[in-house]
């Protein structure tokens, strides 16, 4: 069963098309990758799908919903976290939850969504004073206000730490339990790799590609790929937790 | 409505966690209150004398003409008392002089309190007719009198200015830094991926603001009475509520004036340089710090067109001489002109998401 179909979807700018025809379903209750270079159109199909802007041309349904048409019911059933967080700078963790949830009309456990997240002791804090790890946990709280059916996470772990992103990469493996569908897009391969049921893969503003992870590896290595690097049993990044350990620093 | 509350509040709490704002709406006005009504620089300008000839005589006539030649005094030939009256309470004129009948005797009429003003003006009268011997006809009495309008010297004058300055700053700093600063770093774009549309808080952000506004206005002015000692309302309740209304009007044109800057900037960089623009020259055109009497004739005429110009003046007419809405209708009635054309301006041109 598909909760999301795009279809044929186009974004033209006045000089620049960013997206040109793009085509796929995501399954309900699967974590769903976009993967591509700077510039491929990512976040422009991300949102156009959150509603934030308006396609050119083609169609996009979330949950048998027209995110042109039925725009503010589609931003009622998903909970977005955008590629550059910025909240109230003078507002505690705790109000920017509560202040969140009004505009849902829903009664919101704001200590439960931070606990949720890993903030409860950040509760009382002003957003400013957050880590930059902070901050995208407390914008994937801020998405979560709603108990929204969908997720859309973009680049949530550029520029944190090994430890804060698997600390984020086992947050969103714990939505995926609860039967919510995810929309990721992300630069790096092994962060798809682990939490990708699907990816498509895009450049230039067209989808190369979808299949599962796996797939894909093997598609490449029939075809006799070679790697240059020998394969290893481990990563620097697992030597790098495993001296400095998987708990997060900021806290 | 419980959207706009929750913005409401929200905006209110972080404009009382920020320092920079608390200072720029109660430390700045405050000092340059202390620093100002503590100068006394109104007392340097040849005395605004109004004249009734009442007696309307040669003789009178003659008197009229020597003391309007005179340059140490600068005469008003007015019709009435009334008219003097009205000169006086809006401190165009601070005494006036009536010729009166039969035997033209001269009347000095000067605020409560303003001892010095009607010295003053006697002396000046002698002492122009002592030189001008030739043109004594028949220079008899004077006599002084007292009407009842407090006079508050320059304290007075300048504490409602400050206040209404400081109406002008909050309204457009609020907008141009404050909600410019939450557009551009994304804040008001994370609102835009919820059901509600990123207008509703800036509706409650401009609420929060004119009230903050109102009582920013009210704290500077009860400031002046503890620290300054001016008398402020005279004790009049319709003077306190033309001072609400006032900072009510003045807070919903000066923020409709900052959003009109907003949009109509060629960049967002530039906004803040363009409110600068607007909010440094204004209070010294608009009789913020002295009167507009004191300007060339040519800049006088700016001044009167200018927002501030009429909020400072009707302010300030409540609260030194106790004036209602009924008897500062013109300012009220510019105040809301102005309001409606910024208004009008803000509503095509300002992008609400």
């Amino acid at each position: 069963m598909s909760i999301i179909q795009v279809k044929n979807l186009k974004k033209k700018y006045e000089e620049f098309e960013a997206v040109r025809g793009v085509d796929f379903e995501v399954n309900e209750g699967e974590v769903f990758g976009l993967l591509g270079p700077n510039g491929a159109g990512k976040t422009t199909t991300v949102e156009i799908l959150e509603g934030l802007i308006k396609s050119t041309s083609g169609e996009a349904f979330i949950n048998d919903l027209d995110v042109r048409k039925d725009n503010k019911k589609v931003k009622k059933i998903i909970g977005v976290q955008l590629q550059s967080v910025n909240f109230f700078e003078k507002l505690s963790l705790f109000e920017i939850i509560e202040l969140f949830g009004t505009l849902y009309s829903s009664s919101v456990d704001a200590n439960k969504i931070l606990e949720r997240v890993g903030l409860s002791k950040k509760r009382d804090s002003y957003f400013k004073t957050l880590s930059g790890g902070q901050k995208q946990r407390l914008s994937i709280a801020v998405a979560l206000v709603n108990n929204p059916k969908v997720l859309f996470f973009d680049e949530p772990t550029t520029g944190l730490d090994p430890q804060a992103r698997r600390n984020l990469w086992d947050l969103i493996k714990s939505f995926q339990k609860e039967g919510k569908t995810i929309v990721l897009t992300t630069h790096y391969m092994e962060e798809a790799e682990e939490l990708c049921d699907r990816v498509a893969i895009i450049d230039e503003g067209k989808i190369i590609k979808i299949d599962s992870p796996s797939n894909l590896i093997d598609e490449l290595t029939k075809s006799g790929f070679k790697s240059s690097k020998k394969i290893r049993e481990a990563t620097l990044e697992d030597v790098f937790i495993d001296l400095t350990g998987k708990s997060l620093r900021e806290d | 409505m419980k959207i706009y509350l929750s913005f409401t509040i929200a905006a209110s709490k972080m404009f009382f966690r920020r320092k920079s704002s608390i200072f720029w709406s109660l430390f700045f006005p405050v000092v340059t209150m202390l620093v100002f009504g503590n100068a006394n620089i109104l007392g340097y300008s040849p005395p605004n004398v109004g004249l009734i000839d009442y007696s309307n005589t040669d003789n009178s006539r003659t008197i009229t003409d020597t003391l309007k030649k005179s340059k140490s005094i600068e005469i008003k030939v007015l019709d009435s008392e009334d008219e003097a009256i009205e000169l006086l309470t809006n401190g165009s004129i601070a005494s006036y002089l009536t010729l009166n009948p039969p035997i033209d005797e001269i009347n000095i009429t000067t605020r409560k309190g303003d001892v010095a003003e009607k010295e003053v003006v006697r002396n000046l009268v002698n002492s122009i007719f002592l030189r001008d011997t030739d043109s004594i006809t028949e220079l008899n009495n004077i006599k002084s009198n007292v009407a009842d309008i407090n006079y508050q010297g320059y304290k007075g004058f300048i504490i409602p200015g400050i206040a209404a300055m400081a109406i002008m700053q909050n309204g457009i700093f609020s907008v141009v830094f404050t909600l410019l600063s939450y557009k551009n770093q994304g804040v008001l774009r994370r609102l835009q991926a919820t059901p509600i549309s990123p207008s509703h808080f800036i509706v409650g952000h401009l609420i929060s603001r004119v009230t903050i506004i109102i009582l920013q206005t009210f704290l500077l002015l009860i400031m002046g009475v503890f620290i300054l000692g001016v008398s402020i309302g005279q004790g009049s309740i319709m003077a306190w509520i033309n001072i609400l209304l006032l900072s009510l009007l003045g807070g919903v044109l000066f923020l409709s004036i900052g959003l009109a800057i907003s949009s109509l900037a060629p960049s967002e960089d530039s906004a803040p340089a363009l409110a600068n623009l607007v909010t440094f020259p204004m209070p010294f055109l608009s009789g913020v710090f002295f009167p507009i009497d004191f300007l060339p004739k040519f800049v006088g005429y700016i001044s009167n067109i200018l927002p501030l110009t009429h909020l400072a003046q009707g302010i300030r007419l409540s609260a030194l001489y106790g004036n209602s809405t009924l008897t500062t209708l013109p300012q009220v009635g510019i105040t809301i002109l102005w309001l409606v054309i910024a208004f009008s301006i803000c509503a095509f041109t300002f992008k609400w998401e």
